[in-house]
């Protein structure tokens, strides 16, 4: 979610549950307006595949998957497929490990790829972003 | 009674076997481990199942009983079906 549409709810499990809302993997990363959602992204994705407890092979080759990727889009070096590709992954991964760590981790990447929408897309069509240049990235 | 197969993700280190066996009911994921369709097992297909089951070289795949067919969609029918079953 942005933060404009949840700026006035608790941070609460059973208000958020009542809304569709979870705390996902569990991740805070707080992210000024300067920031570019995709580096951010990235950065979550990679943490959540290093995080793994290596016990289920969806979980070990999926995320590490993904974060690589979300890292080229960030980079600005993904081919054009790559967007495409996180989604088939994600379908691939969620549900498939004995604990829900791929799960928390597919949540926050379904949530980011629907917030940061617009960066991804400048990203994946390799426009400049002016947020990912600099400190982040 | 129904039969449905159960995957144990730990013990599975996608050899890849099973869908060799049974591919009307196992898919394999882009790095070798198997996507099982949820629900029971059709009755043609169970001895081809027990022999996916029995071809898993590290144990990782089952047959369980259910005493009803668990709904496909949901995860939380499934699994009190398969505890209703054990």
């Amino acid at each position: 979610m942005a933060f404009e549409e949840v700026r006035d709810e608790p941070l609460d499990p059973v208000t958020m549950r009542e809304r569709g809302l979870g705390f996902g993997c569990g991740v805070v990363s707080f992210s000024g307006p300067d920031t570019c959602g995709v580096a951010a992204t990235a950065e979550i994705m990679a943490y959540m595949a290093g995080a793994t407890a290596a016990q289920c092979g969806p979980c070990v080759f999926g995320l590490a998957a993904i974060a690589q990727a979300v890292q080229r889009l960030a980079d600005g070096t993904a081919p054009d497929y790559d967007l495409e590709r996180i989604g088939g992954w994600a379908d691939q991964v969620e549900g498939r490990g004995a604990c829900h760590h791929p799960d928390g981790a597919i949540a926050l990447l379904r949530s980011a790829l629907r917030v940061f929408a617009d960066d991804f897309a400048r990203h994946q069509a390799r426009r400049p972003c002016p947020a990912a240049r600099g400190k982040v990235a | 009674m129904a039969q449905v197969l159960r995957l144990d993700p730990i013990r599975c280190d996608g050899s890849g076997i099973c869908a060799v066996h049974l591919p009307e009911r196992i898919g394999l994921d882009e790095w070798g481990y198997p996507v099982i369709e949820p629900g029971p097992v059709p009755e043609r297909l169970l001895s081809r199942a027990r022999r996916a089951v029995d071809a898993c070289p590290v144990l990782a795949l089952r047959l369980r009983q259910v005493l009803v067919a668990p709904a496909t969609e949901s995860s939380a029918a499934g699994s009190s079906a398969v505890r209703a079953g054990a």
